[in-house]
């Protein structure tokens, strides 16, 4: 089996397919109305059962009967290769069967994951090789290079210890105007061009709002082209809050990338508001308002990939 | 003693040096597994892969502490010889186990056989193909609580999680064909299906028994 390149050989690691990871996949494909569902399930499957095994060597315990992808209606429905890891949640088990560079992630599984495994298929040898982890994806296509070695999972898999403080707290907007910040979110004065005369659109009293930015990095897509999330708070009464976001390059880019994408998503992830950067926008914003204890997280997206920050108010 | 043999050992006291099921001990464990799987005993028989399995489980089980058979001594041998050893010895089990199924096989009628060897058993009965994808689409059709018809992507009472549902019943329509239909994202259908649409037909599978 040949892999994308020689150094991820020092990651990955060999695991058995079993038999009866064999005969179950094969049980479970044989639920499928088409061929090509039949294939994808039968792979999901092989990719589950290997990284259930490796967990059980672990001593990790898992539930497979509480995963979608042991769900005969759920695996009908959707692309499902997750694994329930008791008490942390569902890890996402992708196959890998060809020597291409990035494993497709179906948008289905794009949310409510710990993380992601890739594991390569080889059925000749009846080999399942785990080529990383990787606890977040920005877009469908991963790059298997970007993956880390699966000693990542286990730090996911240990909530509890320091280095794996993963689970991204919501940014707590109420501590905002007791002047408590997140790391990472600076004053604008820090992380903005200095002389932006766009800061002027800011709420028209800005006497007693509070603001803050902070850097966002989407990766490859935005090499070069550095932006900042604005967040301004505006008390209105004592219980509406008004919200101003804005998203500003910054660095020595005057305009923000075309397509560039902001979205207020809802508690449930439905998108609330949105805005998306023409060919030559200095920056773009959206405006609402919210009560004590509502939730909404901020998408910010430019072509494939996105990142989003979640907040309470 | 060469240089892997080195940092095997290293990482065998860094393994043992923490205690079962924490982070530093499974991290080691799996460093170990990575290299000296190379080096274990190959044998082209269909058991081999169980066997094996067997022999990593029995590896993270005795390497520190002797919980399901005796502790590794360095001083018997290497790991590798170790493990060779019990992998050997589960590969024969195996082979013996297989024999026996075979002699029953050819002592009883031939449609009986798959009954002696059947490794999950315990999973349950399974629906038909086509039964299961035509109760799926007859449920999400009739809608009987008429939640399915009712809950729709903000702003587009056109996208009902009944039509996306439908939609993605294989064979499937691509996310990308569909946002390109409907003039949405991707990561906004497939937001909506994950969190709109899967809930209600894990629910529905479990009402109808198959979990």
């Amino acid at each position: 089996m040949t892999y994308p390149t020689h150094e991820l050989d020092d990651l990955s690691l060999s695991l058995p397919i079993t038999q009866s990871a064999l005969y179950t996949a094969q049980q479970f494909a044989n639920q499928q109305p088409t061929p090509e569902k039949a294939e994808q399930v039968r792979l999901n499957t092989l990719a589950v059962c290997a990284v259930n095994d490796y967990l059980q060597m672990m001593g990790i315990p898992t539930n497979l009967k509480a995963s979608d992808s042991w769900n005969p209606v759920l695996r009908l429905c959707a692309d499902v290769a997750d694994l329930d890891v008791t008490g942390v949640g569902r890890l996402e088990c992708r196959p890998h069967t060809s020597s291409q560079s990035t494993c497709y992630i179906p948008p289905e599984v794009w949310l409510d994951r710990i993380g992601y495994v890739v594991v390569a298929i080889d059925e000749v040898s009846l080999e399942a090789t785990v080529l990383g982890f990787t606890q977040t994806i920005a877009r469908e296509e991963l790059p298997i290079s970007q993956l880390q070695p699966i000693e990542d999972l286990i730090d996911r898999l240990h909530p509890q210890q320091p280095a794996t403080a993963y689970q991204k707290p919501k940014v707590n907007l109420s501590q905002w105007l007791v002047n408590t910040f997140e790391q990472g979110w600076e004053t604008l004065e820090t992380l903005l061009n200095p002389v932006e005369p766009e800061l002027a659109f800011r709420f028209r009293s800005p006497i007693d709002s509070i603001s803050r930015a902070k850097r966002i990095d989407l990766g490859m897509q935005l090499a070069g082209n550095p932006v900042a999330l604005v967040v301004e708070l505006q008390p209105e009464s004592d219980r509406k809050t008004n919200i101003l976001l804005q998203v500003h390059p910054i660095g020595d880019r005057i305009y923000l990338p075309p397509h560039l994408h902001l979205t207020v998503l809802d508690e449930t992830g439905l998108t609330f508001l949105e805005a998306q950067a023409r060919n030559a926008d200095n920056y773009i914003q959206l405006q609402f308002s919210g009560m004590p204890g509502e939730q909404f997280s901020v998408k910010i997206t430019l072509d494939d990939a996105s990142l989003v920050e979640d907040f309470v108010l | 003693m060469n240089r892997p043999e080195e940092r095997l050992d290293s990482l065998v006291t860094a393994a043992c040096n923490h205690p079962p099921g924490s982070a530093a001990r499974q991290k080691n464990l799996t460093r170990i597994i990575r290299l000296i799987a190379p080096r274990l005993w190959r044998a082209h028989t269909p058991y081999y892969q169980d066997a094996l399995q067997q022999t990593w489980i029995y590896f993270c089980q005795n390497i520190c502490e002797g919980k399901t058979g005796k502790a590794y001594d360095p001083d018997r041998g290497t790991i590798v010889t170790w493990l060779n050893y019990y992998l050997k010895k589960r590969l024969q089990d195996l082979s013996d186990a297989d024999r026996k199924r075979q002699e029953k096989f050819v002592s009883k009628r031939p449609d009986d056989s798959h009954e002696a060897f059947d490794p999950l058993e315990n999973i349950p009965a399974e629906p038909d193909v086509p039964a299961l994808l035509e109760q799926v689409k007859q449920w999400v059709e009739a809608d009987p609580d008429g939640e399915l018809s009712r809950i729709h992507i903000t702003n587009r009472p056109d996208m009902t999680a009944q039509l996306l549902i439908l939609r993605r019943l294989p064979p499937e329509t691509s996310w990308k064909d569909l946002a390109a239909e409907f003039n949405l994202s991707v990561s906004t259908l497939s937001s909506f299906y994950q969190r709109q649409c899967l809930p209600r037909l894990r629910k529905f599978g479990e009402s109808e028994g198959y979990l």
